[in-house]
């Protein structure tokens, strides 16, 4: 028909008529929002007051205080992971196992606490188990113990690694559920006909099905609990260093502020992530 | 196989207590008057929700976070609804940034987006540093993943392309037929990714708090600075939080079960 090969911007704009105004409005958006600021971060990380530096770097791996803070957030943020993902997968084969509608049911009902976390969950946990939560005084006062006393406190590691353990257990199933799918009833029906028991069934044939999911979920969990920021912040505020908190008060804390630290150690945690991201879209995306 | 499933069924009993139980003992101690060490209030009294209600401050702050949240969420869809549409029907190539695009949040969570925003703006002219603007600019980046995936996959499931050449080849225009073709099919694909977006905006703190700080004060922000208050009208506070988060999952539940409906062209 005799019809131009080469396009230019004028006729895709002229073709896709308004559609193009949103697709400008996006990229302008993403530029702004996320690309600026992670180039922002990336060079200011090397930046100081007297010029370009690796100091910050150096600072952010031998100071003790921010080593500290980095190994603190990558323990709670495997062992919330770890436990999560235990309890995730195994909750996710007991709900599965349901009749169709119970499970459809209990699933909404998981997924709208995958929203409780952060502040709402920091306190709802102060008022249950805090010095003068609800169970704590109940067990105190009728059964006799003395939590606190004997060691818990909510206010700890211990206390951390429990509310955020709460708040990955239910992202933990929703990533695993459409996972478990694959373990089929056919399947252990056949393996029961050859003469496996239950615990060879699931060493052999179950858990190594479900491992790349797992693992994959395992990298979402962690990345999860390392940029969690509200619900540590409600608990703890700066009393424990966290990463995320440390990263936010070099920035906007009044005694301490060192923007250029701040962004070496968000790069850290950035990079931290990218490795997660990477191990999760080899495993996670194939399996699911 | 009997005595199996009775297992699974009591972990997961014990699995919905666990994950009901700060919920319920939130819920209780914010109608508490009494309660010392039973495992029920004694005495119940409905003065906190009194409290709250008729503080301007807390009915602004859920208004605030309401606005924003909602504002925001029709932005994220009305941007990336008809991108989503150029980048199936033409740029192909798109649908690849987008999958990009999508996991930036996953490496950028929101204390590190905040501190790279704050510093962007603070060198950039214009005061528009610790804005609502910025804010607007951030919760569109970490809800993209979200909204991307659900008009993606609402896109799947009405088979938009077919629809979409069908219509060219009866003549008609590629933007009306994505008005007049793809979005009555897509509502409810658009519906639930608002209802979600405006559900994970609702909890967001670390933006609002890093980026705009008390200025804006939302719901978030007011019962952080509530904590320091006596336990009651916090847990009012988050009380109201998690009902108003329960009404819109049950709108998204709602509004993605409904029987679909054929595939029909607006006239």
């Amino acid at each position: 028909m005799g019809k131009q090969h080469s396009v230019t911007f004028r006729d895709e704009a002229k073709r896709s008529g308004a559609l193009w105004i949103p697709l400008v409005l996006l990229f302008l958006i993403v530029i702004f929002f996320e690309i600026a600021p992670a180039a922002y971060i990336l060079f200011s990380s090397f930046n100081s007051d007297d010029g370009m530096t690796f100091a910050n770097y150096a600072e952010a791996f031998t100071s003790r205080y921010y080593r500290l803070a980095l190994m603190n957030s990558l323990v709670l943020s495997i062992v919330s992971a770890l436990i999560g993902i235990a309890i995730g997968t195994i909750a996710a084969l007991c709900i599965k196992s349901l009749s169709a509608g119970a499970s459809d049911r209990i699933l909404t009902f998981i997924n709208t606490t995958t929203n409780y976390a952060g502040v709402p969950l920091a306190f709802a946990f102060m008022v249950l188990l805090g010095t003068t939560g609800v169970v704590t005084v109940f067990m105190k006062n009728v059964m006799g113990i003395d939590i606190y006393n004997s060691g818990f406190n909510l206010y700890s590691w211990g206390g951390l690694a429990l509310v955020y353990v709460y708040f990955q257990i239910p992202l933990a199933i929703m990533l695993m559920y459409p996972a478990v799918g694959s373990i089929k009833d056919s399947t252990r029906e056949a393996a029961k006909l050859l003469g496996a028991n239950n615990f060879k069934f699931w060493t052999r044939v179950g858990i190594p099905t479900l491992l790349p999911a797992i693992l994959g979920s395992l990298c979402i969990l962690f990345a999860n609990a390392l940029g969690a920021y509200a619900t540590a912040y409600a608990l703890v505020s700066s009393n424990k260093g966290i990463l995320a908190i440390c990263v936010a008060n070099l920035v906007s804390g009044d005694i301490s502020a060192d923007p250029y630290l701040a962004c070496a150690l968000a790069t850290v945690m950035g990079a931290i992530l990218m490795v997660m991201l990477f191990i999760k879209s080899k495993l996670y995306n194939r399996s699911v | 196989m009997g005595k199996k499933n009775t297992g699974k069924k009591v972990f997961v009993v014990i699995l919905l207590i666990y994950l009901l139980l700060p919920i319920i003992g939130t819920l209780l101690y914010s109608i508490a008057g009494k309660w010392d060490s039973t495992v029920l209030p004694q005495t119940y009294t409905g003065q906190y929700y009194v409290q709250i209600f008729s503080n301007p401050a807390f009915i602004s702050s859920l208004l605030r976070s309401a606005e924003i949240s909602i504002i925001s969420a029709l932005i994220s869809t009305a941007i990336i609804l008809p991108c989503v549409f150029l980048g199936l029907m033409r740029y192909h190539s798109l649908i690849n940034v987008f999958e990009v695009l999508a996991m930036i949040p996953f490496v950028m969570p929101g204390v590190v987006l905040s501190i790279g925003l704050i510093q962007l703006f603070s060198a950039l002219p214009g005061n528009l540093s610790g804005t609502v603007f910025v804010l607007l600019g951030a919760y569109f980046v970490i809800t993209l993943p979200y909204t991307y995936q659900t008009i993606r996959n609402s896109f799947r499931s009405v088979n938009a392309k077919n629809m979409v050449e069908a219509a060219e080849v009866l003549g008609c225009s590629e933007s009306k037929a994505f008005v007049k073709v793809v979005l009555p099919n897509v509502m409810t694909g658009v519906v639930s990714s608002l209802l979600l977006n405006i559900s994970i905006l609702f909890g967001d703190f670390v933006l609002v708090n890093l980026l705009v700080g008390a200025g804006f004060e939302t719901v978030q922000i007011f019962l952080y600075q509530a904590l320091k208050d006596n336990g009651h009208v916090p847990s009012a506070v988050v009380t109201v939080y998690m009902a108003l988060i329960f009404v819109i999952c049950l709108l998204a539940f709602i509004v993605t079960s409904r029987p679909n409906r054929r595939a029909r062209v607006k006239k």
